[in-house]
């Protein structure tokens, strides 16, 4: 008989980690063991985040991993944070995001286009969860276009006045800073590290059927008032929160794979007690091919992450393979969702599994950082050479 | 105050052992294997004594695998020891005394020494024993914490008259019980701190000793298993299956 191979790790990716990735893959995996699962239905019908959980989440280090130990994170490249957020997404959507957001939305831009004051003022105390911040680049009437916002930054002397409305903003309810992305009086779009107290306004968002577990409001800038020390030196021009949002997406398509592996898991075991006719339904061909659909779609996710965390080692990865990686890794889990859901019959709409819950929020994760849509004409544009984001503008 | 805390490879609790056919032993294909249970609370009392007092707390195992000590590396221990011995579990208790009693005399003197009042492989609990025994020190188990008071070494124990509260002097050796705080998950920065910290691999020849296994496992087999219940239809046939057939009524 040959060797049995673990579904879960079909590809033996896992396996083949070094001790350190396999110890963080475990930290975090017995984190949302032990302290989401048991906790994230109450709150996902509450509608609130579990603010609880953040000074365990920075103290086990997963805020910031990717950043140097000196402004507070802990020198892991991208595979780590990969394995971090596919753990956290196989607990939840929101655990996930929250993390995602403090970690690439919001540290991030400050790390890569901030100055060194701003640096070090921020970064350590957004990694030790002393701070969360929020990413305000989307508006009501600016969602996957963004260079069309409307929020505006003025300049008056050694200060900006900034004035706008951001909408379907993740942490921003719960945020002492906020990265604001607005257009110049040139018309040139710059990011601004803008302190609670300078003035913002924020909103929660409420009746969401998705993602009910995060924290999503508008942020309100009714002439806010923000030194220039405080504008992001390196960030003039759209390429910026793109940058943001490449990193973020990266965290997505891997928070993605969670979720479908954590769902094959369930329904496996669920099929292999549910009886039916006298048999377990795992033994019923039907259910078989649903399993073995979702075993191949969503280890064919897991292995383009893995791929991804590779070529951002190498230096090779571009947005596009974000895009094509975040496109696929969520649609696969949407389809995997939708299978365990329908395997698990009516239990399968109960919050006390996790399928109904995952497959809620997969809507929200599906259309944040970039539709399916967006992502399509992303790689539609690299395989043609022909931008379709626009239509009627006259270009061929 | 230097502590050593002993720790065992052992088959994940919630994997499924399976036998193998010819009763040899257990099937490892893909078998996760994590740090005995009842070592991780002893792993933790003596983190949590480093933390209040100070000093070097190193751990040791014998192993063919560095996995749980560079665990609790992670978590916060300074050093750690590795016997490489391949058939490390199926060594009995006596003779894996031997070994773990010649590295602290070698690499000793420690002023304490926790591990687990039992590992969940053998079902043993001869380690804390045989230790106290081989290197004649004063010896405590199944403790559920222990804390230093000023210089004097208070621990608790539960037992069917009520929780003990003992006083003891060091050198000492303590095994745990399940513990009255939760072993720690390492956090990222500890556990890349954990690729920099000292980790000596020994051999049985540099500690000069050779191991003639006591036992042999001559035949594994599953535990018996667990049969469906049934499901009554009346309060009378419950009645009458308990009078006639369990006859305990």
């Amino acid at each position: 008989m040959g060797k049995r191979v673990d579904y879960r790790d079909f590809f033996l990716l896992d396996e083949e980690l070094d001790f350190e990735y396999k110890a963080i893959r475990d930290t975090v995996r017995e984190f949302v063991e032990n302290e989401v699962k048991p906790i994230i239905n109450d709150y996902w019908e509450k509608g609130e985040f579990p603010v609880h959980l953040i000074p365990r989440i920075a103290e086990l280090g997963l805020i910031g991993s990717y950043f140097p130990e000196e402004y507070g994170g802990a020198g892991l490249d991208k595979l780590a944070y990969g394995l971090i957020t596919r753990e956290l997404e196989a607990g939840d959507s929101g655990i996930r995001s929250f993390v995602s957001v403090q970690t690439s939305l919001v540290m991030y831009p400050i790390y890569a286009f901030g100055s060194e004051e701003q640096k070090k003022k921020y970064l350590p105390k957004l990694a030790s969860g002393e701070i969360i911040g929020a990413f305000g680049l989307t508006e009501p009437d600016a969602g996957s276009d963004p260079s069309s916002m409307q929020t505006r930054a003025y300049r008056k002397g050694n200060e900006w006045i900034l004035r706008g409305t951001k909408m379907w903003i993740t942490n921003a309810n719960l945020s002492h800073i906020a990265i604001i992305w607005a257009k110049d009086e040139e018309g040139v779009i710059r990011g601004f590290i803008v302190e609670r107290d300078m003035g913002y306004e924020t909103q929660k968002m409420k009746g969401k059927g998705s993602l009910r577990a995060s924290d999503t409001g508008e942020i309100i800038l009714d002439d806010v008032v923000v030194p220039d020390e405080n504008r992001l030196p390196k960030a003039e021009g759209l390429k910026y929160p793109l940058m943001c949002l490449t990193h973020a997406r990266y965290g997505i398509a891997w928070g993605a794979v969670g979720i479908g592996i954590s769902l094959l898991e369930e329904a496996t075991e669920y099929a292999k007690e549910r009886i039916m006719f006298g048999s377990p339904i795992a033994r019923f061909q039907i259910t078989q091919e649903k399993l073995a659909d979702m075993l191949t779609w969503i280890q064919n996710a897991n292995l383009v992450v893995y791929r991804l965390a590779y070529l951002d080692k190498i230096g090779k990865m571009t947005h596009h393979h974000v895009s094509y990686a975040k496109r696929y890794a969520v649609r696969a889990a949407k389809m995997v969702a939708e299978k365990a859901r329908g395997m698990m019959g009516a239990n399968g709409i109960m919050l006390e599994y996790n399928a109904i819950r995952h497959m809620a929020n997969l809507e929200a994760v599906e259309t944040y950082e970039g539709t399916y849509e967006i992502h399509t004409l992303i790689l539609g544009e690299l395989i043609t050479g022909m931008d379709a984001f626009r239509v009627g503008d006259g270009k061929k | 105050m230097r502590i050593l805390t002993i720790i065992k490879r052992v088959p994940d609790t919630a994997a499924n052992i399976r036998i193998l056919e010819d009763g040899s032993g257990i099937d490892k294909t893909n078998l996760n294997y994590v740090t005995n249970p009842y070592d991780e609370y002893a792993l933790e009392t003596a983190l949590r004594l480093k933390e209040a007092k100070g000093g070097q707390l190193e751990v040791l195992a014998v192993s063919d695998n560095q996995d749980i000590l560079r665990n609790a590396l992670a978590v916060g221990a300074d050093k750690a020891y590795m016997v490489e011995y391949a058939d490390y579990d199926k060594l009995d208790p006596y003779n894996l005394s031997r070994i773990y009693a010649e590295v602290i005399k070698q690499k000793g003197p420690y002023d304490l020494i926790l591990t687990g009042k039992v590992t969940i492989d053998d079902n043993s609990y001869a380690i804390g024993g045989y230790l106290a025994a081989f290197l004649g020190l004063n010896y405590v188990s199944h403790i559920v914490s222990a804390a230093l008071e000023g210089d004097e070494l208070v621990v608790e124990k539960e037992t069917d008259r009520g929780s003990e509260t003992l006083s003891i002097s060091m050198p000492a050796i303590l095994t745990h019980e399940r513990g009255k705080y939760e072993p720690r998950l390492p956090n990222l920065r500890g556990i890349m701190q954990a690729k920099r910290k000292p980790l000596d691999v020994l051999k049985l020849e540099d500690l000069g000793i050779t191991v003639t296994p006591a036992y042999e496992i001559v035949k594994l087999t599953p535990p018996p298993k667990k049969e469906g219940g049934r499901i009554l239809e009346s309060v009378d046939e419950l009645v009458e299956v308990l009078k006639n057939e369990i006859k305990v009524i």
